[in-house]
Formats: C-alpha cells, sequence, structure tokens
C-alpha cells in the first residue's frame, strides 16, 4: 500500500512538470555532439538545488534518461555517438538513414528507449538489493575480463575481420595509456610533450574517430545532399509500433541485458549495447542483414543502453558506488540535498527512493511523445540541408563541443587528428568502435590486470585468480564463444549458401 | 594477378607495420615501473601475435570475416582534392584557434568547407546566402556556449596585441 502513496507522491502536477522539462532539455542537449549526460547534468544540476529532494531526483533522471536518447539522433543521423553507449547505435541506425529511413530509425529508436527505460526502471523497483550484491562480487580480475569481453565483442561484431578488430582494439588500449598511469603513476608515451600528460580525452576521440572521417567521405562526393534516394519525412508511427510489437523479445531481453550491465560500476552502457547487439545478431535467421541497416540491431542497442539507467542507480541507490559518470553527478546532487545513499535509503529515506524511482518511469514515458516530435524536427532538418551546409554545420559543432568538454583547445587538436588517423585505417580495413572501445576500457583492463597480480602474487596463486573464480570462468568462456561466433557464423553462412545452391 | 599481388604487398606491409608497433611498445616499456609496464607489455606482445596471425592470414589468402563491415567507407571514391581540402581546413581550424579567436577562425573555416563542398554549377547567390546563414548558425552557438553555459571561447592572443 505504501508503494501506491510513493506512486501517487510522483505524480503531483510539480514532479510531472520537472520529469516533462527535464526529458526535453536533456533530449536537446544529448543531441548536441560532444554535449554528453554527464554534461548536461553538470550544467543543469545548480537548478535542482531548490527543489525538494525526490522532486530534484526526478528532474535529473528525466534529464539523464533524455540526454541518453538524444545521444541516439547523432549517432543514427549523422553517425556521431554522442556517448560511448550510443556506438552501437551507428551500425544499424546510420545505414537506415542513409537508405532515407532516418526518421523510421529515430521514431524506433524512441520506443526502443522508452521500452528499455520501462524495463531498467522496473528492474530496478523490483531487484535493487539482490543484483546490487552481485556487483560487488565482482574484483579487479573480474573487470579485466569483463573489459576484454567488451573488446572481442566489438572486434567479433563490428568489423569485416575479427584480427583487425583485435588490432584496433589494441590500438585503443595504447591511446587509453597515454599520459599518467593509473598504476604507478609514470608518464607513458607524452614523448615529451606536456599537452598529452592528461592523455587523450574520450568524448573528443569519440567524435573525432566517428564524425570526422565520414565528413570527409562526405565532402569527397559530388552530391547535393546527405540522401540520394526517397525519404521518409513523416513519422511512420503504426510501422514502428508493428516493428516494436515484433521485436518484443529482442527489446525485454536488451532490456534485461542492459540492466544488468548497466548494475556493474564503470564499465555499463557501453558494453552492454554492445552484449545486447551480439544476442540479437546471434539469434537472428539473417545476421548478415546486421550493420546495413537492420531495425532489430537499433531496437537491441537502444534498449540496452537506455535499460543501462536503472540499471547504473542499482549500485547507486543500494550502494552508494555511482555507476556510471551521470550517476556520479546525481549522487552529489542528491548528497547537497541531505540525502545519503547506501543500504539504508529504501528504509530510512523509502519515500525518496521510490518516488525517484516511480519519476524516473514517468520521464521514460514522456520520452515517447517528446522522442517522436524532436526526432522527427532533428531529422528533416538534416535531411533538408545541403551538404554543403551540412558539413560545415558538423564540423563546426565538432569544435566546439570537444571544445567544451574541457576548455582545452588541445581537446580540439585531438579531436581533429584522430579523425584524420580513424579515416586512414578506415581505409585499411579498421573500423572506428574497436579503437574506441579499447580507449575506453583500457584503464579498467589495466587496473584489474595489475592488482589482480598483485593480489594473486601476495597469496601465491596468480594463475588461479585469473582462472579459478566462478564469476571469471563464466566471462572467460563468453569471450571464447564470441571468438568463436566468427567461425560458425562463416560455417552456417556456407551451410545456407550450399542448400540454396 | 597484379591487383592481387599488389593487395598482398599491402597486407604484408600492414601486418610488418602492426609488428614494428608492438615491438616499440615493448621497447619503450622498459623505461617504464614495474607496475605500469605490465599492460604495455600485454599490449606490446599481443600486437605481436596479432601481426604474425595477419601475416599468415595474408599468406594464406583466409580472412576470419565476421559477418559485416562498419558503416565506415560506405562513400569511398569522391574527390581526394576536396577530401584533402576539408582536412587542411580543420587543422588550420585548430591550431590557429587560440591564435586568431574562435568567432574568427570559425567563421573563415565554415565558408572554407563550405566552398569546398558546394556542389558544382551551384549559384553564387546560394553559396552566399548558405554563408550567411552559417555565420547566424555560429553566432548562436557562440552566445549559446559562451554566455548561457559560459564555456570560455578563445578570444585570440592575435586581437590582443593589436
Amino acid at each position: 500500500m505504501e508503494i501506491l502513496a510513493y506512486l501517487a507522491a510522483a505524480l503531483t502536477f510539480e514532479n510531472l512538470l520537472y520529469a516533462l522539462v527535464g526529458v526535453v532539455l536533456g533530449t536537446a542537449i544529448g543531441a548536441l555532439p560532444g554535449l554528453t549526460a554527464t554534461m548536461a547534468l553538470a550544467v543543469l544540476v545548480p537548478f535542482t538545488f531548490t527543489m525538494a529532494p525526490a522532486s530534484a531526483m526526478i528532474a535529473l533522471g528525466a534529464i539523464y534518461t533524455g540526454a541518453l536518447y538524444g545521444g541516439a539522433y547523432s549517432a543514427i543521423l549523422i553517425n556521431t555517438p554522442g556517448t560511448p553507449s550510443a556506438i552501437a547505435t551507428t551500425f544499424d541506425g546510420f545505414p537506415l538513414t542513409r537508405k532515407g529511413e532516418g526518421s523510421f530509425a529515430v521514431s524506433l529508436a524512441c520506443v526502443s528507449s522508452v521500452a528499455g527505460g520501462l524495463i531498467g526502471g522496473l528492474l530496478l523497483l523490483m531487484l535493487a538489493p539482490p543484483l546490487a550484491t552481485l556487483a560487488l562480487a565482482f574484483g579487479p580480475v573480474e573487470y579485466f575480463w569483463i573489459a576484454l569481453l567488451g573488446l572481442t565483442l566489438i572486434s567479433a561484431i563490428s568489423e569485416g575481420n575479427v584480427l583487425k578488430g583485435l588490432i584496433g582494439g589494441c590500438i585503443g588500449l595504447l591511446l587509453s595509456m597515454v599520459g599518467a598511469a593509473v598504476m604507478g603513476g609514470d608518464l607513458r608515451f607524452t614523448f615529451g610533450t606536456p599537452h598529452l600528460v592528461g592523455g587523450v580525452e574520450m568524448i573528443s576521440a569519440l567524435i573525432g574517430l566517428y564524425c570526422i572521417p565520414i565528413l570527409i567521405d562526405l565532402v569527397a562526393e559530388p552530391e547535393r545532399g546527405l540522401f540520394t534516394g526517397k525519404r521518409t519525412t513523416h513519422v511512420p508511427l503504426r510501422r514502428t509500433l508493428k516493428a516494436s510489437w515484433d521485436g518484443k523479445v529482442n527489446l525485454l531481453r536488451s532490456g534485461a541485458i542492459g540492466t544488468l550491465v548497466g548494475a556493474l560500476p564503470g564499465a555499463g552502457g557501453s558494453i552492454a549495447s554492445l552484449v545486447a547487439y551480439s544476442e540479437v545478431r546471434r539469434s537472428s535467421r539473417q545476421p548478415e542483414k546486421f550493420g546495413k541497416g537492420a531495425p532489430e540491431g537499433l531496437q537491441a542497442t537502444e534498449s540496452a543502453n537506455s535499460a543501462t539507467v536503472g540499471g547504473g542507480f542499482i549500485p547507486t541507490l543500494v550502494l552508494g558506488i555511482p555507476g556510471t559518470p551521470p550517476d556520479a553527478v546525481i549522487l552529489a546532487a542528491v548528497m547537497v540535498q541531505g540525502v545519503r545513499t547506501g543500504p539504508e535509503l529504501f528504509s530510512s529515506h523509502a519515500d525518496i527512493a521510490y518516488t525517484f524511482i516511480f519519476g524516473l518511469l514517468i520521464a521514460t514515458i514522456f520520452m515517447f511523445p517528446v522522442g517522436l516530435v524532436l526526432g522527427r524536427w532533428a531529422y528533416n532538418i538534416v535531411a533538408d540541408l545541403p551538404k554543403a551546409l551540412l558539413v560545415p554545420t558538423v564540423a563546426f559543432m565538432c569544435v566546439i563541443g570537444s571544445f567544451a568538454i574541457h576548455n582545452n583547445i588541445n581537446d580540439v587538436r585531438m579531436m581533429v587528428v584522430l579523425g584524420v588517423f580513424g579515416w586512414l585505417m578506415s581505409r585499411l580495413g579498421f573500423g572506428p568502435s574497436p579503437i574506441v572501445l579499447g580507449l575506453i576500457l583500457g584503464p579498467i583492463a589495466e587496473q584489474g590486470l595489475v592488482q589482480g597480480f598483485l593480489i594473486g602474487g601476495a597469496s601465491g596463486n596468480v594463475l588461479g585468480m585469473f582462472f579459478g573464480r566462478p564469476i571469471s570462468l563464466v566471462i572467460i568462456l563468453l569471450i571464447l564463444l564470441a571468438l568463436a561466433y566468427p567461425l560458425l557464423f562463416r560455417r552456417s553462412r556456407r551451410g545456407n549458401y550450399d542448400a540454396s545452391e | 594477378m597484379q591487383a592481387s599481388r599488389k593487395e598482398l604487398a599491402q597486407r604484408v606491409l600492414l601486418a610488418l607495420a602492426v609488428a614494428g608497433l608492438g615491438l616499440a611498445v615493448l621497447h619503450e616499456s622498459a623505461r617504464f615501473s614495474a607496475l605500469a609496464a605490465v599492460f604495455p607489455r600485454v599490449v606490446g606482445v599481443s600486437l605481436v601475435i596479432l601481426a604474425a596471425l595477419l601475416l599468415m592470414q595474408s599468406i594464406l589468402g583466409k580472412g576470419l570475416a565476421s559477418g559485416h563491415s562498419e558503416s565506415m567507407g560506405h562513400f569511398a571514391g569522391g574527390s581526394r582534392f576536396r577530401s584533402a581540402g576539408f582536412v587542411v581546413v580543420l587543422l588550420c581550424w585548430a591550431f590557429l584557434l587560440p591564435t586568431v579567436g574562435f568567432i574568427v577562425t570559425s567563421s573563415i573555416a565554415f565558408v572554407g568547407i563550405l566552398l569546398i563542398a558546394t556542389e558544382r554549377g551551384t549559384d553564387w547567390r546560394i553559396t552566399a546566402k548558405r554563408a550567411v546563414l552559417g555565420l547566424i548558425v555560429i553566432g548562436f552557438f557562440y552566445g549559446l556556449f559562451s554566455m548561457l553555459l559560459n564555456v570560455p571561447l578563445p578570444r585570440g592572443r592575435l586581437w590582443a596585441l593589436l
């Protein structure tokens, strides 16, 4: 019965308004390349200081949810993931846009995000304490293996050649080592340049490696606009809802994957969408259509990455450990309100915790109309702009977005240099995703590996430390499956071909 | 036959370059402390092993295809001069930003890229309209970032000297 009282508290006019405004602002900010969910929260957090704690958390949760979905616009329309979680969204989102199906892609992403967000929110409501205990069982070695799983998955699913994918991942790991070492504190690969001491900024690398190569190729083409064929300009709502209903199992499974992986502090969003993408492709009868504009791929990634919002809040609320950087901003804002998150939150401040979770669910529902309207608007702008205007505008957004991360000109230079490097690498058959994921997961993998060695060395059983723990063994099995997948895929494709012959 | 031999040579060169990178990482890691050297060494050795596998794959002519390629290189082809021009403008934009200032470099770079990306046979009046529109976009985002979001966009050392 108390639960209904918390639901009623979340449904006040004030909270509904905060949720709606939060979603709109978050979506608008998240849609701009370079402006992430973390930045949206950091900019808007002072406005919540005068609100009641539960309302402040609802507003922040709504901004976060909206910003995460907004990142899908740039990933789908201009192949630039605003956040690492949206990397896998580019795989099928941008090919759909190139086919003139951008409006469908954006609508489908909206429905999938709403579905994923609701799954994540409901699981947060029901399973927060047990899932948090599972997340606590992850030690440094498990984090090392999970980082390796992320790299293996992206190498196996995102590129035409697994070896090149793995090499790309290693190059990303090398980029992650530039600057002060996470273990030992040495300056590595800085070549005596002070500009490299701070390392390679992740968001500028993301913008550079994804966006600049596309712009370079677009400039080279003689066509007037981004789209050469026919395109849909309206919101194909019936088709979107039908595709979503047909893909309900995919949405549910991806949402559950997103919540589970999102509950792991640190690794969350980027791995969740990759695992979900890999899973939907593995279970598909036509895996060869993925990467060429398969709606199922887009549904899986968007559902999973929106579910990480709920998943990420599990360790944040139950343990006081932020699952993702935006969770850290929300955690800080909540502490300013005088609320301590942690195991006692659900007993001593149950009203705030449950009102917030219901508020998050309401904000996710608001995302449906807001996302459809804003998505159509964003798509039509990109579709109608002549290439001569689109390319400099996007380049300008990349420059200003990279600069705004730390107000540092070196981030802009890094973005441009990595963009040109990414373009050259794409000529050699290396995709950007393994490089970017190597860059993101590098510090997690290094910390896990070195700490594992130290702990294993101290206990006199290094091998047992890495290969003797049950969770590690499960992740190692998944890595082996991911590596074996291309071989199995090729064999099954050959079998299909022989059968059709 | 010529093309496949050229392709094979390219693949072998690529494998050698990757192996060279791995060896360079291993060499560089000798300077680091024990804790900081562990991970670079693992990555260096991995690169050498992957390069050897790539070399074998090139010689045997087999590729471990994963089923699809990423959305990169969908627009292969086109004018190399336009691409090169775009890269030059981007590099100048990034490196002149602190000296010449945000508004001036961005305006010049915007118009420069607009001219490079303009399709052949476009009326100059349309190009002029697009340039004006672009300047309005720059003005809007300059206002948004510098005033609303308090991002200190560089004003340019050059203007301080004048």
